[in-house]
């Protein structure tokens, strides 16, 4: 049982307010996915009100830029299910993960190829995010880190996981850290063979590969996880599974570091790119997972009799349908996690609550291809988008080639789609990360305001 | 399950010592109401303490000015309360309930207090310094009463409160607490405590899941550790860069300069033409230089792609062909369609699937703008930025990227007869006898391209055209783990390959169909992959394709029919192609290197 707190109001009646959230953390626990990226962030854990849609510029279509799509998800607005604003950037910039900073008053969004990060007011007004600041030389303040991905709330600063250097635009590269003004701290060099910075390498690979990153405090680690550099994820997915060369240019690790200070500990054989990393909530849950792309498996990062391990726990699909794992998604008590397969279109659920031996237990195909999944904190509603990379998705004209955003319900048994918005159809573009709003979070800080009080969580 | 009841106290001091109270037995047994989850900082660290002054804390930023009241109604400001020492600042509000808040920074900052009070040179150097954001209820009086509650005798521990709501506003603005007023006098805010040194810069932040008295004490012992480090230190390390190779330094094997095909560059037009070479901002988003494609480090092309991959990943449908001795080559392109590299440097520059710049003078405009180019275009070329200059500058660098002197040059050129081993020799005499290389790879009597720059159908051409695909691939998805799969599963995904008919593109002529240029063969042992459209991976492959006598086709150059050559043989020519790299190339590479880039800004 995950026990979830904590506000501040005292007034048990609160629970009626729009937005029931909880700022501070969740105690000796971890972060679950879109619902709490990190465990020091302030958390929604009623109705969100907007889903903040990171998308794609597509040559052609539209504006042909990448923009910040704000969408009404609150059943009890007239705007529900309805686009309310969109926020144009300049550019196509390989628009891909974005995340909230600590206080949730800012949204960092980066471009994986232009290396710019666009970090946006969702605070002032959540239905109507805009532009605070744009950081443009993430390449030279960090020392030749290309390809920021990952962008982690921290205590008043971010941590963004770098995919790819300047030098060869191939898979080396580190995590960069910054305070929450966008101003550069400190970059970190994913360990690799020849300069392991302490960490002991326990296969066969330190390959210096860097995609997604969390934070596990009460164990003091950070969990980092590997894809490719700039040469492969930009390219036309077709091209490079014809290039035996390129093929060989992917993550085969997953790193284990002393949160405090900032260095690597272990380095582990997770062969296939691993990608998205979700840590278990439960007090005593030490663990971890993430899932393979290449080689479609479930791995479980785990803490046991005093060290760190790593092992393959299930399959996805069939490998050789090049099923493509990608986004994840862990349930607040740690029993269920989503899994997206992007060339199938489909969402698994797995039962985890055996970590050590997931179950798959429920399948629905969301569309011809399908990435992210963000989940409520108390798992009834479920976002998907489609969109992977822009040189990865289908490809105009071709069966597949949708772009959507869709809401689901689910009660335990079976998701039941809400509504559905067609991104080609409205000319905005591939969507892909998804972030929640909600106007509770930002009630004036000096001022009574119309905000009922912001109640307790309740848990699962 | 929640948390979902708090009674109303009095005393807010008796308050939080009964919750602290409550927090600490509950490591233990769980009293009826006492919450279920208390933060970790109330309990033993579940991991090893970091080891003082074997981390660094960089600075976060500075740590602002405020005008604040004392809890003995005395007016001071934020800076003077730091002095010169190092300070812990937690921002709180004494009515507080929430055990994991405010409650949480003031029990810890208390563990600190006490535990390092023993060492005499802390106690001398740490503040402590609690600030109340509720200036309706949080007099000096009660922050004074609340203080006595908690601070240890002998403690530099202020409890401090904003003189009026305006400075409150912008000091915690300044630090970045936003909170929230949630009715009568509780605050929703997220726990923040900093650590700021002796220079106001702050270098931690601490919230309820990452504040325990172990970590914090070790943070602070590593400030006084970098403090003492810096004061014995002596001046800073310089890491300049390093000097070039001389330019005009005559290799072995290659051509004398008299025989090069173009100027022989100064010094200041190849310093200027490797900042260009290196410049991202030499491309339409600022994202691709010319060494993205012609990694220094890779042989000055990219071994870990077949073909080249451009702005935005666009296709490129060649492989990269190495910059290395491309100053001896009097045909470039792998269709052989220029001629002076002053000229070709506008192709990659301006193709929509390269660097798609819009026009010349567009970039001419840029370089015109950015700091320091006019200068040094002026220094090098009288005409300042032209659309020749911009040539001749990127061209002025590429000559410098001159690699003889390899094994087989000493052996070959210099007679030193053990620079190379007798397979190396056998090598040689297979390539230029049975083998037949040396048809197209020429080598001279005083010097050698091991290139004709001629064009020639190997069929490799023709198959990617012209062959039938098996609708299956195997592709290796991690070392050792292969997958076959049907190309359905992938093919929505996939553009349609570009089509390559070689120099025909060039000419129109049919009988130049699927024809490349020679490459050379001098340090190939650096620019895997092999090919024009990088599909051979090894040297070993490249000799085996050769043996086989290439792919027929009725445009097959001539010269290539089967070899029947040995194992042995085969290995001997593989070794007399990896006696070809020369030892300059890492100079080269380290030069290359060193050189600033440029800020896309």
């Amino acid at each position: 049982m995950t026990i979830h707190q904590f506000a501040r109001a005292r007034t048990v009646t609160a629970l009626t307010a729009a937005a029931v959230f909880s700022l501070g953390l969740v105690c000796g626990a971890a972060q679950a996915d879109e619902t709490c990226m990190s465990p020091y962030m302030a958390k929604i854990v009623g109705q969100e009100d907007y889903v903040y849609v990171w998308t794609l510029g597509v040559e052609g279509l539209g504006d042909a830029q990448d923009k910040l799509v704000t969408i009404d998800v609150n059943p009890k607005s007239a705007n529900y299910g309805k686009i309310i604003d969109t926020l144009s950037v300049g550019g196509r910039n390989e628009a891909h993960h974005s995340g909230l900073t600590d206080d949730r008053r800012h949204l960092w969004a980066a471009g994986l190829d232009t290396n710019k990060i666009f970090i946006f007011d969702v605070a002032t007004d959540p239905a109507k995010p805009t532009l605070h600041k744009t950081i443009t030389d993430f390449v030279d303040k960090s020392g030749g880190v290309v390809g920021p991905h990952t962008t982690y709330a921290m205590p008043g600063r971010m941590l963004v996981t770098g995919l790819s250097n300047h030098k060869d635009h191939g898979g080396q590269t580190a995590m960069v850290e910054y305070t929450n003004e966008g101003e550069y701290i400190a970059t970190y060099w994913m360990p690799k063979d020849g300069a392991l910075n302490g960490a002991v390498k326990t296969g066969q690979f330190a390959d210096g590969y860097g995609y997604d990153v969390r934070a596990l405090p009460r164990l003091n680690a950070l969990v980092t996880s590997s894809f490719t550099g700039w040469n492969n994820y930009m390219m036309d997915l077709g091209k490079m599974m014809a290039d035996s060369e390129a093929m060989k240019n992917f993550g085969n690790t997953a790193v284990v570091w002393d949160l405090h200070t900032r260095q690597p500990k272990k380095v582990f054989d997770v062969p296939g790119a691993p990608l998205e990393v979700r840590c278990a909530w439960g007090a005593s849950n030490d663990y971890c997972f993430t899932t393979t792309a290449l080689t479609s498996k479930i791995w479980l990062i785990y803490y046991e009799n005093g060290d760190w391990q790593a092992k393959a726990v299930a399959d996805i699909g069939d490998a050789s349908k090049i099923p493509l794992p990608v986004d994840i998604s862990i349930s607040a008590d740690d029993k269920l996690l989503w899994v997206n397969t992007w060339n199938d279109g489909m969402t698994r659920l797995f039962d985890v609550s055996d970590p050590h031996a997931p179950k798959e237990i429920y399948t629905l195909k969301i569309g011809d291809q399908v990435n992210m999944v963000s989940q409520s904190w108390d798992g009834k509603r479920a976002y998907y988008t489609s969109s992977l990379l822009g040189n990865w998705d289908k490809k105009d004209g071709q069966a597949g080639d949708v772009q959507y955003f869709k809401a689901y319900t689910w009660n335990g048994e079976k998701l039941t789609q809400q509504f559905a918005i067609d991104f080609i159809a409205e000319k905005l573009g591939r969507p892909h990360q998804m972030r929640f709003g909600a106007h509770a979070l930002y009630a004036d800080a000096t001022e009574q305001t119309d905000v009922p009080a912001p109640a307790l969580a309740a848990s699962q | 399950m929640g948390w979902s009841h708090r009674a109303r106290r009095g005393a807010s001091g008796t308050f939080l010592a009964a919750l602290l109270a409550a927090a600490q037995v509950s490591a233990h047994q769980k009293a009826p109401d006492a919450p279920q989850i208390v933060a970790p900082g109330y309990s033993a660290l579940r991991y090893a303490a970091p080891v003082a002054g074997t981390y660094a804390l960089p600075p976060l930023g500075a740590a602002a000015a405020g005008k604040v009241i004392d809890s003995r109604g005395e007016a001071a400001d934020l800076h003077s309360l730091y002095g010169d020492g190092i300070t812990l600042l937690a921002f709180i509000y004494t009515q507080c309930d929430d055990v994991n808040g405010c409650p949480l920074a003031t029990y810890v900052m208390g563990q600190i207090a006490r535990r390092l009070q023993q060492d005499a040179d802390i106690r001398a150097r740490l503040r402590l310094i609690s600030y109340s954001f509720d200036l309706e209820h949080d007099t000096p009086a009660v922050l004074e009463r609340y203080a006595q509650s908690f601070r240890p005798p002998g403690a530099r521990w202020d409890f401090v409160t904003a003189p009026d709501a305006d400075t409150l506003r912008k000091t915690l603005a300044a630090y970045q607490q936003s909170f929230q007023k949630t009715g009568g006098h509780t605050f929703a805010h997220i726990l923040r405590v900093f650590l700021i040194d002796a220079d106001r810069q702050i270098r931690n932040i601490y919230s309820t899941a990452f504040l325990h008295a172990d970590t914090v004490a070790a943070d602070i012992r590593t400030l006084l550790l970098e403090q003492s480090a810096r004061e014995a230190a002596n001046p800073a390390d310089t890491t300049g860069a390093k000097p070039a190779r001389s330019l005009d330094d005559p290799l072995l094997g290659l051509p004398p300069p008299d025989a090069l095909p173009g100027p022989v560059p100064s010094a200041a037009q190849a310093a200027l033409g490797a900042r260009l070479f290196l410049d991202r901002r030499l491309s339409l988003n600022r994202t691709i230089s010319c060494a993205m494609c012609h990694v220094p480090g890779q042989g000055f092309t990219v071994n870990e792609l077949a073909t080249a991959v451009g702005i935005e990943g666009r296709t490129v449908k060649r492989n990269a062909p190495t910059l290395l001795n491309v100053g001896l080559l009097r045909t470039l392109f792998h269709d052989a369609r220029e001629f002076r590299l002053e000229h070709q440097v506008w192709s990659p520059l301006l193709a929509a699937n390269e660097m798609a710049n819009p026009s010349v003078g567009y970039i001419i405009e840029h370089l015109q703008r950015w700091a320091d180019y006019p200068q040094a275009f002026q220094e090098a070329f009288d005409s300042g930025i032209t659309m020749e200059s911009i040539g001749a500058a990127l061209a002025a660098y590429q000559r410098t990227l001159m690699a003889g002197g390899s094994p087989f040059d000493r052996w070959f050129y210099g007679g030193d007869e053990t620079a190379v081993s007798a397979e190396v020799k056998r090598g040689f005499e297979l390539f230029r006898g049975k083998a037949g290389c040396i048809g197209c790879h020429t080598v001279g009597p005083d010097y050698a391209l091991f290139t004709d720059e001629g064009l020639h159908n190997t069929g490799i051409g023709y198959a990617a055209s012209m062959g039938t695909t098996s609708g299956r691939r195997v592709s290796e998805l991690a070392p050792g783990t292969s997958i076959e799969y049907d190309l359905a599963y992938v093919a929505p995904s996939a553009e349609r390959k570009p089509n390559d008919l070689g120099r025909y593109e060039v000419t129109q002529d049919p009988d130049d169909r699927w024809k490349y240029r020679t490459p050379t063969l001098r340090n190939v042992a650096l620019t895997r992959p092999y090919m024009h459209d990088g599909s051979l991976s090894t040297l070993a492959d490249v000799v085996a394709f050769y043996d086989q006598g290439g792919i027929p086709n009725p445009l097959l150059d001539a010269l290539l029919r089967p070899l029947g050559l040995t194992p042995d043989e085969r290995a001997a020519l593989v070794a007399l192609l990896e006696s070809l790299t020369s030892p300059a190339v890492p100079g080269l590479v380290e030069h290359i290197e060193a050189t600033a880039i440029s800020n896309p800004d």
